[in-house]
């Protein structure tokens, strides 16, 4: 196996024991010996590059060359087609151009738990619909 | 939470938007963290300026709105029918 995707599922199979749960995917390597968590931040269609937050908050760029079929299908089914989700600076500009987006993206006023506290999160997608849910402790 | 991991986050068509009514950071903190909520939250303090309090909701409830800000369903079950549709 590949050094770089080597020491990348090792960093996603050390993340994923003794961290709280996150929202994430499990993505397989391409030769399915080796599985680890994380959330698909960007899709750069053009290079055929991912970037994925891992379970410990680091994000990891890499070729989805090194991913399962499986995993390179659920890509471009969901992301490929999706200006949205072709990277950082796209989402941003697609939040941008909506409503909700862009009082979501550009005050920032978004939070997300982090460890034992709420820290500042961006959006990493500009999807067409929100679920907007309200809860509290009382 | 499973249809928000199953449905939701692998969906770049859709984002779930959690928005806190808890006054106090502490107590949202708590309640977050005992949840172990995965998704993205407004606070309290930010819940003007998102523009989310103009549909006057009460905890526990949730709408599928579209990006213009309109409510497409209040009914949960209507709203995830809806997003499993848009793949």
């Amino acid at each position: 196996m590949h050094m770089k995707l080597k020491c990348l599922l090792t960093i996603g199979i050390t993340a994923t024991i003794g961290v709280g749960a996150v929202s994430a995917r499990t993505w397989t390597s391409a030769d399915g010996s080796k599985k680890f968590e994380g959330e698909l931040k960007a899709f750069y269609k053009d290079d055929g590059k991912i970037t994925v937050i891992m379970r410990n908050g680091h994000s990891v760029t890499f070729d989805i060359a090194k991913l399962s079929e499986g995993d390179q299908t659920f890509l471009k089914e969901n992301a490929a087609g999706d200006a949205a989700a072709g990277g950082g600076d796209n989402v941003q500009e697609a939040l941008k151009a909506q409503k909700v987006g862009s009082k979501l993206s550009s005050r920032g006023l978004l939070e997300k738990i982090d460890g034992q506290k709420f820290a500042k999160y961006e959006l990493t997608k500009a999807p067409e619909f929100y679920i907007v849910y309200y809860s509290a402790s009382w | 939470m499973e249809k928000y991991r199953k449905q939701i986050v692998p969906n770049a068509k859709v984002e779930l938007i959690h928005v806190s009514l808890d006054d106090e950071e502490a107590d949202a903190t708590k309640w977050a963290l005992e949840g172990k909520f995965p998704w993205p939250t407004v606070l309290a303090e930010h819940y003007e300026e998102t523009g989310l309090s103009e549909y006057g909701a009460f905890a526990g409830e949730s709408f599928l709105v579209d990006s213009a800000g309109k409510i497409v369903t209040k009914d949960e079950k209507e709203a995830f029918s809806k997003i499993a549709a848009l793949k």
